[in-house]
């Protein structure tokens, strides 16, 4: 009996060490890690015990809106949190920052930039969140060693002392930098700082958003700048576009998160389409970094390599969110490779030092355009390993949605020109499978780095691209209110607006048969298929719709060392832990609205914590929130 | 015996129609919840609300016996039409007290016909 206590006691003051010096695992960037991973070497949570899950803390940050409280726009939330410096950040759509206690959630300081609550380049407010730096060599007592960074839809970047909560005088104007003083076409919109820079040793590497659907010419090009982590001053610009075409085009921007060798010290970018979107027929210039990755130097800007995924793009497949940085060992050989998920249904596997193709692209002739004056481009790179997330042809018009609108699908279905992937844009309208919306979103995929295994959500959408002349645009807009004309679009300044809407019959059902959305995940040393499972569920006035349609998905997957992926990004408001070996649901919560933001989780004080921002994105359901909710094992 | 047994019956599908009732009432009020302000749960706030009515006047009130038979073809169409939107609503608790309702309205029956066959 006094062996037994003895040992007892040994045992918990040995846990109890251990639980003292037990390092914390952060989540310090939007996606994990600069490699953009999304993995965690947590390991207190399992496939066994997950089910165990409770909510551990939760906040409302009052930062929501769906068109009320005075508020003009509704919100989208997609900000990871991120965990460093023993705090939970997190940005809101009204561009506040939150300081939490990690294990509690209590608010340690609010930021507030006091930001126009306007939508001036997006269809409502949004922000993705924060960024950090800190200092290599820390001088005590003095502010801002550790900064928080969030931008915001007037293209303004604030920078925060990470302790204290208050603006960091010395960068920039009294902690602010104005990135439009830097746009090439300043009369036409800011250039929306959504995304959070991306941050390596003392540079940021900072993107814009605009709108590049709206205008045609002259829309601000896209250029990438680099700034003094410290004082906001400028380092670099990378010019997306060559100076001849910045008078027919414009954007080419990179408005989703980048990824960063730590190693070599290059910065790859995710480079969206160019302006106007739908039509190229004024800009026939060579635009090589265009829907591209581009790998940089991160401390010069310099082109290290880049290759264009679709040539002269007019079906806005903008290159939407950081690859994937992982080394893949393949025929005994370890090969330093991204992975770059695309809305065009494709993944590319490249080596990540010179851009050539693990596994084989192929220029491949595709339907041309019928319209005068388009130069569209004959070919088109194509990739069947890995298998791409979105097949070559579409399933075909849903019988359920055909049977309730009386036949509309059918019959809109006929009108269509439908050529398979990378139908252009027509006069009749064209059908696109898979549309600007995807494909995979600006999340990206995941990856289990020990093992290879590349994880990724992606949706299956109809849309219908109607490029209409100018005088038919002017007689279907003018003098109709912003929410008639929401889906029109008028690439001024060329001779064709645009319809881009939903291929959905008069009762909002979608016309194209189900699945939505699946849940994928491949492994990368053969680029083989391990599992494809729809993924989330769709609810119809309240009615869940049967688990095998899966859901349209935004947001993205997090792996964690124990074989957990971790995921909201569903229509259906709910988050769910999957096992990675067999894609089995294991766990799963309702939050207040859809999870469209990029998990993160942590240890802190020897347990692990999941946490979800669950604001909901309009484009998925109206169903709006403020949550942040952790998730934990009971005590 | 026969029509109390007959009576009680109607009384647990109003019972259970009742508390249906009060459970799609805080669904559709609950903030963010998962079916709240669904035009769904209406559909089951409505049809809880009718097998209510319809079973508190099968159990308190006297009709007609083609009348009766009308509204007992009418609960169970209400009872089976909920249970199957409360399946596809994941309302589960609904769903068991749709259950009960049914047990109820059986009960209810098999009273009705003893009594019909004996007089």
């Amino acid at each position: 009996m006094l062996k037994a206590t003895f040992l007892g006691l040994a045992a918990a003051i040995a846990f109890g060490a251990v639980g003292a010096s037990a390092q914390n695992q952060i989540w310090d960037t939007f996606n994990g890690d600069l490699m953009a991973q999304k993995y965690s070497s947590a390991s207190q949570i399992t496939p066994q015990n997950v089910k165990n899950l409770k909510i551990a803390w939760q906040i409302h940050t009052g930062d929501h809106s769906a068109k009320q409280f005075g508020v003009p726009a509704e919100t989208y939330s997609e900000a990871t949190p991120i965990f460093v410096n023993n705090t939970v950040y997190i940005g809101t759509p009204f561009y506040r920052i939150f300081a939490l206690q990690p294990d509690t959630g209590k608010v340690k300081w609010i930021f507030d930039p006091h930001e126009a609550r306007k939508a001036l380049t997006q269809p409502g407010m949004k922000s993705r969140g924060v960024a950090y730096w800190q200092s290599a060599n820390p001088q005590p007592g003095k502010p801002c060693q550790k900064i928080v960074y969030i931008g915001s839809m007037t293209a303004r970047l604030y920078a925060v002392d990470a302790d204290s909560g208050k603006a960091c005088t010395g960068f920039a104007q009294n902690g602010v930098l104005d990135i439009d003083q830097w746009n090439t076409a300043k009369n036409t919109w800011p250039m929306s700082i959504l995304q959070p820079p991306t941050v390596y040793k003392n540079t940021l590497i900072i993107g814009w958003a605009g709108k590049d659907w709206a205008l045609g010419k002259r829309a601000p090009a896209g250029n990438v700048f680099g700034v003094d982590a410290r004082t906001g001053q400028l380092k670099w610009t990378f010019n997306v576009l060559p100076p001849e075409a910045v008078k027919t085009s414009g954007t080419a921007n990179v408005w989703a998160s980048m990824s960063v060798d730590p190693k070599t010290g290059i910065v790859y970018l995710p480079v969206s389409s160019p302006s106007p979107n739908f039509w190229g027929g004024n800009r026939k210039e060579k635009l090589p970094y265009a829907t591209s990755i581009t790998a940089l130097d991160s401390q010069t800007g310099k082109v290290i390599w880049s290759r264009q995924l679709v040539h002269h793009d007019i079906w806005d497949y903008d290159t939407n969110s950081a690859p994937v940085l992982v080394d893949i060992r393949k025929g005994g050989k370890t090969i330093p490779a991204l992975v770059q998920s695309t809305k065009q249904g494709f993944l590319f596997v490249l080596n990540r030092m010179t851009g050539a193709p693990i596994y084989p692209i192929t220029e491949k002739p595709v339907p041309r355009s019928d319209i005068p004056g388009e130069a569209d481009s004959p070919t088109q790179p194509f990739v069947y390993t890995p298998q791409p997330v979105v097949p070559e042809k579409w399933n075909g018009v849903s019988w359920i949605s055909d049977l309730a609108s009386g036949g509309q699908c059918t019959r809109m279905f006929k009108t269509l020109r439908y050529d398979g992937r990378f139908t252009p844009p027509s006069l009749q309208g064209s059908l696109e499978y898979p549309p600007t919306i995807g494909g995979v979103e600006w999340g990206g995929g995941a990856v289990d780095p020990a093992q290879g295994i590349y994880v990724v959500n992606n949706s299956y959408t109809a849309q219908i691209y109607q490029l209409l002349s100018r005088k038919d645009y002017e007689a279907k807009t003018k003098g109709k209110s912003q929410e008639e004309t929401q889906d029109y679009f008028p690439q001024s300044g060329t001779s064709y607006g645009v319809y881009v809407h939903n291929f959905f019959n008069w009762l909002g059902m979608p016309c194209w048969a189900p699945p939505y959305g699946s849940l994928s995940a491949y492994d990368l040393k053969t680029g083989k298929l391990l599992w494809k499972k729809p993924f989330g569920e769709v609810q119809w006035w309240g009615f869940y719709m049967p688990k095998s349609w899966g859901s349209v998905t935004i947001g993205a997957p997090i792996i964690t060392k124990t074989g957990l992926i971790f995921i909201g990004a569903s229509m259906d408001s709910r988050v769910r832990a999957v096992d990675l070996k067999t894609g089995k649901v294991l766990w799963k919560a309702n939050v207040d609205a859809p999870s469209v933001a990029i998990p993160a989780t942590y240890t802190y004080k020897g347990k692990q914590y999941v946490v979800f921002s669950a604001g909901g994105n309009p484009l998925l359901t109206p169903k709006i929130s403020d949550q942040v909710v952790a998730f934990a094992l009971p005590s | 015996m026969q029509d109390r047994r007959s009576l009680n019956g109607a009384r647990l599908i109003a019972a259970a129609a009742a508390i249906g009732f009060i459970i799609c009432l805080i669904d559709y009020f609950t903030p963010h919840g998962t079916i709240a302000h669904q035009w769904g749960t209406l559909l089951v706030l409505v049809s809880t609300a009718l097998m209510l009515g319809a079973a508190c006047w099968i159990a308190f009130g006297s009709m007609p016996r083609g009348l009766l038979v009308l509204f007992e073809v009418l609960i169970i169409l209400d009872i089976l039409g909920t249970a199957v939107c409360a399946y596809f609503l994941e309302a589960p608790i609904l769903l068991v007290f749709m259950a009960v309702a049914l047990v109820g309205w059986i009960w209810h029956l098999a009273g009705n016909s003893q009594r019909i066959s004996a007089s």
